[in-house]
């Protein structure tokens, strides 16, 4: 349950936007930092509008930002 | 990783809960123990305090603590684990309506003690239902604390 099968390099691709905090971040998206942080740490799978905001606020392709690991 | 406001309003009132309702049925059990019906009159008015108690309490911990986070909305994972939670208070807010209906139609068959009266008067049966919803808001509360901590 803590642990999803989708992953993301969300943190690595704030970094590449100018350093992006997780704040700057969330507040474009429009969700709390600590979801962005539970993003970050597959600790949440987001819905498929928050994963879309993600990709648009950083400006790459969903499939650039997530991930998708079957058992 | 920091505790967001929401995270630190249900750790408060799950605190809060549990330990004024203790209290509480701590008082109930009292009177249980002593075996006399006319006591059970008097937990009305201790349950009052409880609830003016919880009332203040909660509404003085959270003006301070939102004094002490940033501004925060509900978002879709808020909602979601509040969601996943209630489900675990609704089967918990069941099985205690179920058993407390079971008690008050059958209990009299097993009734060694001779406490019936005691325990089936109309108080006591509503101290039954109380600890069931209180039962249930703890459990919900303890829920959306693990996955918060844990991850949804």
């Amino acid at each position: 349950m803590a642990r999803c099968h989708i992953r993301n390099n969300i943190r690595e691709l704030r970094a590449l936007a100018d350093n992006m905090t997780q704040q700057d971040l969330a507040d474009q998206v429009g969700v709390t930092r600590q979801t962005i942080f539970a993003i970050e740490k597959e600790k949440y799978s987001p819905s498929l509008e928050v994963a879309f905001r993600i990709a648009t606020v950083l400006g790459v392709s969903l499939d650039e930002v997530f991930t998708f690991e079957p058992n | 990783m920091d505790w967001s406001f929401q995270e630190k309003s249900i750790c408060g009132s799950l605190v809060v809960t549990a330990g004024l309702f203790s209290y509480y049925f701590l008082k109930v059990f009292e009177v249980l123990a002593s075996g006399t019906s006319s006591a059970v009159y008097g937990l009305p008015f201790v349950l009052i305090g409880v609830i003016i108690a919880m009332v203040v309490v909660e509404v003085v911990y959270h003006v301070l603590i939102a004094l002490r986070s940033e501004p925060e909305t509900e978002d879709e994972r808020d909602r979601l684990i509040e969601a996943r939670a209630t489900r675990y208070s609704y089967f918990v807010l069941v099985a205690g309506c179920v058993t407390t209906v079971g008690h008050a139609m059958f209990a009299g068959f097993f009734d060694a003690a001779g406490q019936a009266d005691l325990l089936h008067g109309p108080i006591m049966i509503a101290n039954f239902i109380i600890l069931s919803f209180v039962l249930a808001e703890v459990v919900g509360f303890a829920m959306q604390l693990y996955y918060y901590r844990r991850g949804i």
